[in-house]
């Protein structure tokens, strides 16, 4: 622990992470949309054998520990644990709005250094700093992430320890805030927390003593003095300020150098009719694209990896020791398949990481809460949720963790409820493997239309909290918009690369354990013919046969328990026990060598393949419609073990017990309903029985939910 | 300038892309206290760059936000003309 705490405060899209990043070396993600950082992230950073901690706060506009969580999280750090120096990181493009902030953390009277960033983006940047200087007394430095503009001046300025600055007299208050500030029983920062509490902006059960009549009187004697509510005088002594600063430092004309490219495409990208499906256009050709290019590479890239990274390491092992089958089994079933699977999956995820990096940096992403705030007011939550629930394509743990930027409880719950039908990577590539080994000609509109069945399954698990149990109306929301940039190829690869490397590692530490155990239990025969393992997972397939899974598909029943933990593993399980390969065939560098040409050189003009790694998957599903109803299943069941703990972390254990049980039933309902439907002329008597039942099971869920809203009133 | 001055239900009804307005007070300071940190405050001039659905977007010292369009029903405004 260091005694040199700096804090990097400032507001959303302002540039922090992207400094926070530069100063401590870390690869945090960054994007232009509030509620990136959602948590304090705290890194290290050495000048001359001094350490210092650095910390990057969420994004806030203001300190005020009654309005968002992003402002409380802020506040609260500063008063409970008030840094050494705060790194105030402003966009000079936006100075008007952001030193709002930077006059309230002068009032903190903590040391500060203010960060114009952006400064490469500014249309001109030539801002007369002394003149800023005149109101503002601490160091002001221009810098740029990007150009790494003024960073050696800034850790300079950190070097010096920059000291205490004069203290910001706001005359026009000094009246009403001295009575308060006289009776407070603290001896630090006590003008800030006096303007605060006239301001009500401060919780007062955070702050013992406080003297709460003194407050009222004062309260009312602004009004009475300026006939207009406290909140507003105060605000309007800052901003007055600001208005000062900004003339004097003839920065009323600053804009972004892209304003005008912005104004004409958000004409068309923003159009009130066209705006919606321009969006969804765009999502489809890139998941189309990218998946559609990324699978054609990926089977050779698999074949190529297993030559390269089991057969031949295998080989050499086999040549210089022996080894027993069991243990060459292990290697290549559990360990090899686990490696391969993973690693196969890079090409399309790359591909995907990167449209999705280009998009964000280019400020198109910041501007989907607006495009589909329409399409969010059918459930009558604000646009800002669908960013929660785009985060959902990638990972539904930082999803559910980003609701924390709406502002109030039960949108945050339904959004939350809502964000597991969103299928992540992890999802994705179950959907490609299973995709390249039945639907060869039409795979991306299948996969398309999973994520929209996911989209559906969202929305109406929305509606459907809405009506029932989460009533509440909730109109407040405010979006900002960023201008529009071009994205760089170095964040994108960045960005991508690490994405993909948590992918990995992720993927590495379950599906590694997970395949070693079940290639073991896999081996152990208890009769002639079957494992335990496969006994088990037999009997328990029964539950699928309306799904069209039958007993010999059991792998499946495993993937999908397996699955609960993390979806990433289900894959590997397919192959492991799906594409069981008896016979053990290691080559020599020599024929890798020869295999892998043969590999990419087919690959290019479309030839035969030598290897193909879906083959063995064709034989654990009878038909197509099975298949289908599985992957309509995959979608929708039950989330991974992370994505629910973070569930009942931001909501309660009851909506993640509720989430479970809804998301199984939805599964279960919506993969048989499709089964049964699509394959109806076999068996329409059973079918009409099933779908009744399934009827049944819904009536029965609702009124269960009806009843839980009426004795637990939620509590907002 | 000319400054019509209007009760915010006759105003809202104006609310179109390009038209100017000035912030000239709020009916309820909870909406205002919420927009002022984001450099909406009294006297702030603001232009309507498109309305779309519940929201409207408007524009003012080179920034741009998305505001419910019940949340600036509370706020006191002139037109611009």
């Amino acid at each position: 622990m260091t005694n040199n705490i700096i804090a990097l405060i400032g507001n959303p899209n302002s540039g922090k992470t992207s400094l926070f990043n530069t100063l401590t070396k870390q690869n945090q993600r960054t994007a232009n949309w509030p509620g990136m950082t959602v948590e304090k992230k705290s890194g290290f950073m050495t000048i001359d054998n001094k350490k210092f901690e650095i910390i990057d706060l969420p994004g806030c506009y203001s300190l005020n520990n009654n309005l968002q969580i992003d402002e409380k999280i802020t506040t609260d750090f500063l008063l409970t644990s008030p840094p050494n120096l705060i790194i105030n990181v402003i966009n000079t493009c936006q100075l008007h709005k952001h030193l709002y902030l930077t006059i309230q953390l002068l009032e903190t009277e903590i040391p500060m250094i203010m960060a114009l960033s952006f400064i490469d983006q500014v249309s001109d940047p030539n801002i007369k700093l002394s003149e800023i200087s005149k109101h503002i007394n601490c160091p002001i430095i221009q810098i740029s992430t990007r150009t790494k503009q003024g960073i050696t001046q800034l850790i300079s300025e950190i070097k010096k320890s920059p000291k205490p600055h004069t203290k910001l007299n706001h005359k026009i208050l000094n009246k009403f805030t001295q009575p308060v500030l006289e009776q407070l029983p603290i001896s630090l920062q006590k003008n800030w927390i006096a303007t605060n509490l006239l301001e009500q902006n401060l919780n007062e059960s955070n702050i013992k003593g406080i003297p709460k009549e003194t407050i009222t009187q004062q309260r009312t004697n602004i009004a009475n003095a300026f006939d207009e509510e406290p909140e507003i005088i105060i605000a309007d002594v800052r901003y007055n300020l600001i208005q000062k600063i900004i003339s004097n430092c003839k920065a009323n004309n600053i804009t972004h150098k892209n304003a005008n490219y912005t104004y004409l495409t958000d004409k068309i990208l923003l159009h009130p009719i066209l705006g919606l499906p321009i969006f969804l256009l765009i999502m489809y050709l890139m998941f189309v694209t990218c998946l559609v290019f990324g699978s054609s590479i990926q089977e050779p890239f698999a074949a190529t990896c297993e030559l390269w990274l089991v057969k031949v390491p295998l080989n050499i092992i086999n040549s210089t020791v022996t080894t027993p089958s069991w243990l060459q089994k292990l290697l290549v079933n559990g360990i090899g398949t686990a490696v391969i699977t993973t690693i196969s999956f890079i090409p399309p995820l790359f591909l995907l990481f990167s449209a999705l990096s280009i998009l964000e940096q280019s400020g198109y992403m910041a501007r989907a809460a607006f495009i589909t705030d329409k399409l969010m007011s059918f459930i009558n939550l604000p646009g800002r949720a669908f960013v929660s629930l785009l985060i959902g394509f990638g990972c539904n743990v930082p999803a559910i963790m980003s609701t924390r930027t709406l502002q109030n409880q039960q949108d945050r719950t339904l959004t939350a409820m809502m964000t597991p039908f969103m299928s992540c990577t992890a999802r994705l590539a179950l959907y490609v493997v299973l995709v390249q080994a039945f639907f060869k000609e039409n795979g991306g509109i299948i996969i398309f239309s999973i994520y929209c069945i996911g989209i559906v399954a969202a929305l109406i698990t929305g509606f459907m909290l809405k009506k029932l149990v989460l009533k509440n109306i909730n109109q407040n929301q405010i979006i900002e918009l960023p201008e529009y940039i071009k994205p760089s190829i170095k964040h994108t690869i960045t960005d991508s690369s690490r994405r993909i490397k948590r992918f990995c590692e992720r993927t590495f530490r379950i599906m590694l354990p997970t395949c070693i155990i079940l290639t073991i239990l896999n081996n152990i025969k208890i009769t002639n013919h079957y494992s335990l393992l496969e006994i088990i997972a037999i009997k328990s397939t029964i539950i699928f046969n309306p799904m069209g899974i039958e007993q010999s598909s059991w792998p499946t029943t495993i993937a999908l328990i397996m699955g609960t933990i993390a979806k990433e593993v289900m894959v590997g399980v397919f192959h492991t026990l799906g594409a069981y390969n008896e016979n053990l065939d290691f080559i020599t560098i020599k024929s890798a060598a020869i295999d892998s040409i043969k590999i990419w050189h087919n690959w290019l003009y479309g030839q035969e393949k030598i290897v193909d790694v879906s083959q063995n998957l064709k034989t654990l599903f009878h038909n197509k419609e099975s298949v289908i109803a599985f992957l309509i299943f995959s979608c929708l069941y039950l989330p991974c073990l992370s994505t629910l703990s973070a569930l009942k972390k931001e909501c309660s254990k009851k909506w993640g017990y509720i989430a479970s049980f809804w998301s199984l039933l939805l599964a279960y309902s919506t993969g048989t309903l499709y089964y049964q439907w699509a394959t109806i002329t076999q068996h329409p008597k059973k079918t009409i029985m099933i779908t009744a039942l399934i009827i049944l099971s819904f009536v029965i869920f609702l009124t269960f939910i009806k009843k839980f809203n009426k004795a637990d009133k939620y509590d907002n | 300038m000319i400054i019509i001055i209007t009760s915010s239900e006759q105003a809202m009804s104006n609310i179109k892309a390009g038209k100017r307005f000035k912030i000239v007070g709020t009916y309820s300071p909870a909406i205002l206290k919420k927009l002022i940190p984001l450099g909406i405050s009294k006297n702030t001039v603001v232009e309507v760059s498109r309305v779309m659905g519940r929201l409207v977007q408007l524009q003012f010292n080179s920034c741009n936000i998305c505001v419910h369009y019940e949340d600036l029903k509370q706020l006191k405004f002139e037109q611009i003309l």
